[in-house]
């Protein structure tokens, strides 16, 4: 699969569409999952994997099979994304820190989720990150250490406080 | 801290972290934890909790929606890629050693060869000629005056 993918990576930065179809029906699903379960908020979740293929494209070159995995790198790229409009949103948003210990904005399709979605969002930035990464992207602690830049024994640090977390809150909702 | 209860710990930390699908577990740690479990009433009780946090996080329901081969026809299309000098010269390169590999280049080859053999055999016997004395003869019976 990593040696087949590199050819593909290989074959889209001499411009083939083929390649870059192929690689592209394979990962957008999981990026885009990963952005809504990110940001919470579905346009905004289908602009950044929009981004994130757009980077496949146009900086292939950039990617060095050697170092790493191509769902590795395109999280990694779709991490980044999140993170900044994350940040730009916050900054944005006016919340009082006495309310609420982090900032929840609620999505426009809110209705639709169910109570491990809203309590996923209420975690903060960096447990959730881990824990998305780890149980829904099914990415192996190493990768996910690489994505977030830290080391395997602080995600698995952030995986413990995320779960811990996420038990209280939902003891209290259900 | 013995061997036993190091190992105890660090399973106890793994559930914790990672919950209780196996296949989750951090793969060269996977037999030890397991091992651990046959031991512990506390590991086993953990890895029931963990079994139900994890249960609740399966009832996520986000979905993909986008449709990939339109996306990726959309930016192959509209989008130009960004190549390094390295990465132009190389594909460059690649179109010349791929012309080279065909037979395209035999009648382009063909054309130059006999161009170049004609260029070469006129510039080495061609002797313009030096005599001038009839010159003025000539010129004054083409305009029709004779001194």
């Amino acid at each position: 699969m990593q040696a087949d993918e590199a050819k593909l990576v290989a074959l889209v930065r001499k411009g083939d569409q083929r390649a870059y179809t192929d690689l592209v029906v394979r990962h957008l699903p999981a990026i885009e999952v990963y952005a809504k379960r990110i940001v919470n908020d579905d346009t905004l979740a289908q602009d950044i994997a929009q981004d994130v293929m757009v980077v496949l494209w146009q900086r292939s070159g950039d990617f060095n099979p050697d170092k790493a995995r191509l769902t590795t790198w395109l999280h990694r790229i779709a991490h980044n994304r999140c993170i900044d409009i994350m940040r730009k949103r916050q900054r944005e948003v006016n919340w009082d820190a006495s309310d609420s210990e982090y900032p929840v904005v609620e999505s426009e399709n809110a209705t639709d989720l169910q109570p491990i979605d809203v309590a996923l969002m209420r975690l903060p930035e960096s447990q959730r990150t881990a824990l998305v990464l780890t149980y829904y992207q099914n990415l192996s602690n190493r990768d996910v250490a690489e994505i977030l830049n830290s080391s395997v024994r602080a995600v698995e640090s952030l995986l413990v406080r995320a779960r811990g977390n996420l038990k209280k809150q939902l003891e209290t909702q259900l | 801290m013995n061997p036993n209860e190091k190992s105890h710990k660090r399973a106890l930390n793994i559930i914790a972290a990672y919950g209780a699908e196996h296949s989750a577990w951090p793969e060269e740690e996977r037999g030890a934890t397991l091992n651990a479990l046959q031991s512990s009433d506390q590991l086993t009780e953990m890895l029931s909790e963990a079994a139900s946090l994890d249960s609740l996080l399966q009832r996520s329901a986000r979905v993909a929606t986008l449709d990939g081969a339109y996306l990726a026809q959309q930016i192959a299309h509209r989008v130009p890629q960004q190549l390094t000098l390295s990465q132009r010269l190389s594909r460059r390169l690649e179109v010349v050693a791929e012309s080279l590999s065909s037979d395209a280049w035999k009648p382009a080859l063909a054309a130059s060869l006999t161009l170049s053999a004609g260029l070469a055999v006129g510039s080495t016997t061609y002797e313009p000629v030096e005599d001038w004395s009839q010159a003025e003869h000539y010129s004054f019976t083409v305009v029709g005056e004779e001194y």
